[in-house]
């Protein structure tokens, strides 16, 4: 009978949250509405966002510190919410309902993926011809135009402005290894002998916490990107034939990897563990190892387990070759993004011109340690090295899956994510990751 | 499931409406007040229902007849296509299996188990507290011991440094690597799940009166036996609604496996079962698919699958109440 009780209280629980839901929605939608500003000629009053950070994280207190400064010095009310990394799931259920947010922020392939695909952003042609708050220069002479060119609506207009550069690249402690320092290694013969010599001082150099896909996949989508150039990837996950994947550049980028894999180099039971397992070993030295090919917030993530002296360092990921891509630097960036029918949109594009003024942008750097997309904002320390790496590779970039993730969001988790641990797993040779890849790719296009 | 089985006792509610409806020589005023406040009763219930039960399992099916990406975007028609695409998904058919053997050997594992604690338990005199201990994995959060179970499980966590301790080095293994990771899953489930039915049965056999075990005492009967022959018998009406709320719970089994495989990204196919799948095509895993037609269209196959396995079932286990 217990099971009963169960069954009818939580029936009521359910009822009872609808219920809510069903109240609180109309009063929600109230709450934006009202002053009417907006696209109507006269300016906004009122400014509601929708943010990815969470109260108490670095980033929501710089921002809470300019959107505070922002209404004291314009008289715009703001009505701030801390949503969390799920920002943009919420403001797309927001746009059908007509009362999405002013302004949200996410990392831009995200915004791109979810938002641009039903062209629910706003164009931002006109904010990057503006003048950054307390400047002379513009929003377009600021942020490069390499960091935003992926992300454009269907008419060709830029739909993010970005605030952070998230990328990844190869860590180790700068301590431990000051030749690395002084003379990276270049080139992927380079890398092996490093890798070898390790490998005969009794290590396993790379720690890797391989029960994420997506880290297994930064050696590949890298060595893809090396060997074949950028796009070729995500070219590849949208090819209904599967044809792209004949290309010579899989097959060569395949066999670097499974080196890796089948070499002894990647530590012990690196798919055995839960993350952060593998990365916090690596920095308290509990592990054999010594590199990691990590994203840009490795230091703040490993930074509290770190053995004492272990200094962040990188270097970029190998050239290869006759590499296509060997001057490719990985780099995602964080920014804002207007909702298409956001009924403040001009309040909107005042805060963000006034946030990317580089006193008050330049504390993404020194408060929460993040390299920001200004150039005359210096890094912070440990991104000293990433930074190089941008500055070297231009407007030649890449997203995390080379933009996969945004082009065949179904491909990356059934296709590439699967075959991916399944090759790291020990499954799948070279050619049998690359032929999986090509029929798994043909399939799924077929049965969608 | 829930709904299927509020529609059961809801609908002969309609049909008496109607017989009652047709004018009768006998209706005098009382019957034709009694028309009219039988609608005002039922009504806000009725309405609660439609509105919250029968209209969003109506829409799941026309969703699913759709492509809709949900947020701003126009449904387009596809009719059957989705369904069609179910049956040619290869890691939807995975999905679908691991859920059956978690119905299956979870649920032999889980009932064994709970009949033989509840046995056992019957006699101890703490038994209250050991119930409560028991029950104890069910209320904490499964994402909690997703993580817990993660660390518990490192190759150089508890369980393995325990095995080493004792001798039993050749039994460590790396129980979280991904060909035993379903295996380990299976374990966990009926870890986390025998606590509860352990609850319901014993509530059930709590009812038996004494005398029939004292009988079953003089007249020597093994526990085995006192098992077949009492306990079971007189607490069959418990055990089927137990065996159906297992084969609802276990289809629907979400988090634990969710919390266990890593929530970074999409769980390996192995691992999935129908709601996991439905959670990565639709708004999950890092890059979110969207596929939300398709996601219905997996939502009534699960559903579908529940009502038939507990039409099964209630026939299979159907006995006569025994009087006590």
């Amino acid at each position: 009978m217990s099971a009963m009780t169960q069954m009818g209280i939580s029936r009521r629980g359910v009822l009872s949250a609808a219920l809510a839901v069903a109240v609180a929605g109309p009063l929600a939608a109230c709450g934006g509405g009202g002053d009417g500003g907006g696209g109507g000629g006269t300016a906004s009053t009122q400014l509601v966002y929708w943010s990815m950070w969470k109260q108490g994280e670095d980033q929501q207190k710089v921002l809470q510190a300019a959107l505070d400064e922002f209404q004291a010095k314009t008289g715009i009310k703001v009505e701030v919410q801390w949503s969390g990394r799920d920002v943009i799931k919420q403001v797309a259920a927001r746009l059908n309902a007509g009362n999405p947010p002013d302004l949200t922020d996410q990392d831009a392939g995200t915004i791109k993926g979810i938002l641009g695909k039903v062209d629910g952003v706003k164009n931002l042609d006109a904010l990057y011809a503006t003048t950054v708050d307390g400047e002379t220069k513009k929003v377009s002479e600021v942020i490069p135009a390499g960091l935003v060119k992926p992300y454009r609506s269907s008419s060709g207009a830029p739909i993010v402005v970005p605030y952070e550069i998230i990328g990844s690249t190869m860590w180790f402690d700068g301590a431990a290894h000051p030749d690395w320092v002084s003379a990276p290694p270049k080139t992927w013969s380079d890398f092996m002998t490093l890798l070898d010599a390790r490998k005969a001082a009794g290590r396993t150099p790379i720690a890797l916490d391989g029960d994420i896909k997506f880290y297994d996949a930064y050696f590949t989508t890298w060595s893809i990107v090396r060997h074949g150039g950028v796009g070729l990837l995500s070219r590849a996950a949208t090819d209904k034939t599967g044809a792209t994947f004949d290309d010579p550049a899989f097959l060569a980028a395949a066999r670097d990897v499974e080196k890796l894999v089948k070499g002894g180099y990647v530590v012990k039971d690196f798919n055995a563990t839960k993350f952060p397992a593998q990365q916090n070993a690596w920095a308290a030295g509990k592990s054999p190892t010594d590199l990691l090919l990590m994203g840009t917030w490795a230091p703040s993530e490993t930074g509290p387990q770190a053995a004492s002296g272990f200094t962040h360092r990188s270097f970029a990921y190998p050239t290869v070759p006759g590499g296509k891509g060997n001057a490719a630097a990985e780099a995602g960036v964080i920014g804002f993004a207007i909702p298409a029918k956001a009924r403040h949109a001009d309040a909107a594009e005042k805060f963000i011109a006034f946030f990317l003024n580089k006193d008050r942008l330049a504390k993404i750097s020194t408060e929460t340690k993040n390299l920001t997309p200004r150039s005359d904002i210096p890094a912070p320390a440990v991104l000293a090295d990433y930074q190089q790496e941008l500055i070297a590779a231009g407007d030649n970039l890449f997203l995390p899956y080379d933009d996969a993730g945004a082009v065949a969001p179904e491909w990356v988790s059934n296709v590439w994510e699967p075959i991916n641990g399944d090759f790291f797993n020990g499954k799948l040779d070279a050619a049998g990751f690359v032929a999986k890849l090509k029929s798994e790719t043909v399939k799924l296009h077929k049965n969608a | 499931m829930t709904a299927t089985m509020t529609a059961a006792t809801v609908a002969p509610a309609p049909a008496e409406a109607r017989s009652r409806r047709r004018p009768r020589a006998s209706d005098g005023p009382l019957g034709r007040g009694r028309r009219r406040w039988y609608w005002l009763f039922v009504g806000p219930a009725l309405t609660v229902y439609l509105a919250f039960v029968a209209g969003p399992a109506i829409a799941g099916i026309w969703i699913s007849l759709h492509s809709w990406r949900g947020a701003g975007d126009p449904m387009r028609w596809v009719g059957l296509a989705n369904y069609r695409r179910l049956w040619a998904d290869d890691i939807f058919r995975t999905a679908f299996l691991n859920s059956l053997t978690i119905l299956a050997v979870c649920g032999v594992a889980v009932f064994a188990l709970a009949f033989v604690l509840t046995m056992a338990l019957r006699e101890m005199r703490a038994r209250s507290l050991l119930r409560s201990l028991l029950f104890f994995p069910y209320i904490v959060s499964p994402i909690a011991i997703g993580v817990a179970l993660g660390l518990l499980l490192d190759p150089r966590g508890l369980a393995n440094a325990t095995l080493r301790s004792v001798g039993l080095d050749s039994l460590a293994q790396p129980w979280l690597a991904p060909d035993r990771l379903f295996s380990t899953i299976l374990v966990g489930i009926v870890w986390v799940s025998s606590g509860f039915y352990v609850v319901i049965l014993m509530a059930g056999m709590d009812r038996i009166p004494a005398y029939f075990y004292e009988d079953a005492d003089l007249a020597g009967a093994t526990p085995l036996q006192k098992f077949r022959h009492v306990t079971l018998p007189l607490s069959w009406d418990v055990v089927s609604v137990a065996a159906v709320l297992w084969v609802i719970n276990s289809l629907k089994i979400f988090e634990f496996i969710y919390a266990f495989t890593g929530t970074g990204d999409s769980p390996a196919p192995d691992t999935r079962t129908v709601p996991i799948h439905q959670f990565v095509i639709t708004t999950g895993g890092r890059s979110p698919a969207y596929l939300l037609g398709y996601g219905a269209a997996m939502g009534v196959v699960l559903v579908a699958a529940i009502a038939i396995l507990v039409v099964l079932l209630r026939r299979v286990m159907r006995r006569d109440a025994v009087q006590f």
